[in-house]
């Protein structure tokens, strides 16, 4: 299969996946709310660690290489500060992008 | 339309389009850069309208990642949605079943930020609830299309040299810095980041699912201990 059709196939079943986890509740349990402590506890959990998971290989581990002081490393510090500082998704991209392209040359 | 809840709603999306428009423009900038068409770009967006996983996908089927491995990992990043819809359930379950199968689909984090707030703060009748809920996750949804489709028209324009590969772990940290809300969720992210570090090398999906579970683990830990 080539990558494009892999990419359709996922993008379809995910679709439904997606649409099946926002419209479980609202569509069939609305009056059935009691999502126990301990697993909405973890649910919540699940988004800062995966977003985790899929950054750190991309920043440490270019192209299956560690560069722990590497130009991507370097840059995701500076963005990371500045995500933090400003929460704002175009001022981290922006400062990112331009860090990384300054650390290509010198780094 | 002209309920007061669709007047507030339009009045309450446009400050978050600043946010929101970038991101899909980058969703479908990356798409194209990493080779792939134009209206499965937009055919995401369309479809899916969840940006986090919508980004990991790209990245994860152009680096060869087998699809079940891929398809899991979005589903993990979008496991939140369920609990959106508990939150909201109750307040409108006196809405038509139309009405509710089409509010699931755009019932993403901004709108159910929102949402949640506004029903908790605002009395008011069925239609003006469903003109408020409605009116943010349509204009939401629509700029979320269009945004990606205008990313995919500008992706063959931005110059070579920029390093686009890298915005997507910069659009990634951004989120993540807006997840870690408490104590508990920057341990699930500090521990998954840790455990990522190391297990990177292995075979594609398994470092993910071990550094995420450590995550989960280590976030639920704090989270009972400090009986949050």
């Amino acid at each position: 299969m080539s990558a494009q059709a892999v990419l359709w196939l996922v993008i379809v079943l995910l679709a439904i996946g997606t649409y099946v986890l926002k419209a479980a509740f609202l569509l069939f349990a609305t009056r059935w709310t009691a999502v126990p402590p301990s697993a909405e506890t973890a649910l919540r959990m699940l988004p800062p660690a995966v977003l985790a998971a899929l950054v750190v290989p991309l920043v440490l581990w270019p192209q299956g290489v560690l560069q722990p002081l590497g130009p991507r490393a370097l840059a995701a510090v500076v963005a990371l500060l500045v995500a933090w500082r400003t929460r704002s998704y175009l001022l981290t991209l922006v400062v990112g992008l331009a860090a990384m392209l300054l650390l290509q040359l010198f780094v | 339309m002209g309920t007061p809840g669709t007047r507030d709603g339009i009045r309450a999306t446009m400050p978050l389009l600043a946010g929101v428009v970038p991101f899909a423009i980058l969703v479908g900038l990356t798409a194209v850069e990493r080779g792939f068409s134009i209206l499965s770009a937009v055919g995401s967006s369309v479809l899916v309208f969840a940006g986090a996983s919508q980004l990991a996908v790209i990245d994860l089927v152009d680096r060869g990642v087998p699809w079940i491995v891929v398809l899991s990992t979005a589903l993990l990043i979008n496991t939140r949605m369920l609990m959106y819809g508990a939150a909201l359930g109750p307040t409108l379950a006196d809405q038509p079943l139309r009405r509710r199968a089409l509010g699931a689909h755009v019932l993403v984090d901004f709108v159910y930020a929102l949402a949640a707030i506004r029903f908790q703060a605002v009395e008011e009748d069925r239609d003006s609830r469903w003109g408020y809920y409605s009116v943010v996750g349509l204009v939401l949804w629509a700029a979320w299309v269009l945004g990606t489709f205008f990313g995919a028209l500008l992706g063959d324009v931005v110059p070579p040299h920029v390093p686009m590969d890298f915005a997507m772990p910069l659009m990634f940290m951004s989120l993540l810095v807006v997840a870690g809300t408490d104590r508990a969720t920057v341990a699930a992210s500090v521990m998954s980041a840790g455990v990522a570090a190391v297990t990177a090398p292995l075979p594609a999906g398994l470092g993910l699912f071990l550094a995420a579970g450590a995550g989960v683990a280590a976030g639920t830990a704090v989270s009972l201990r400090s009986g949050a």
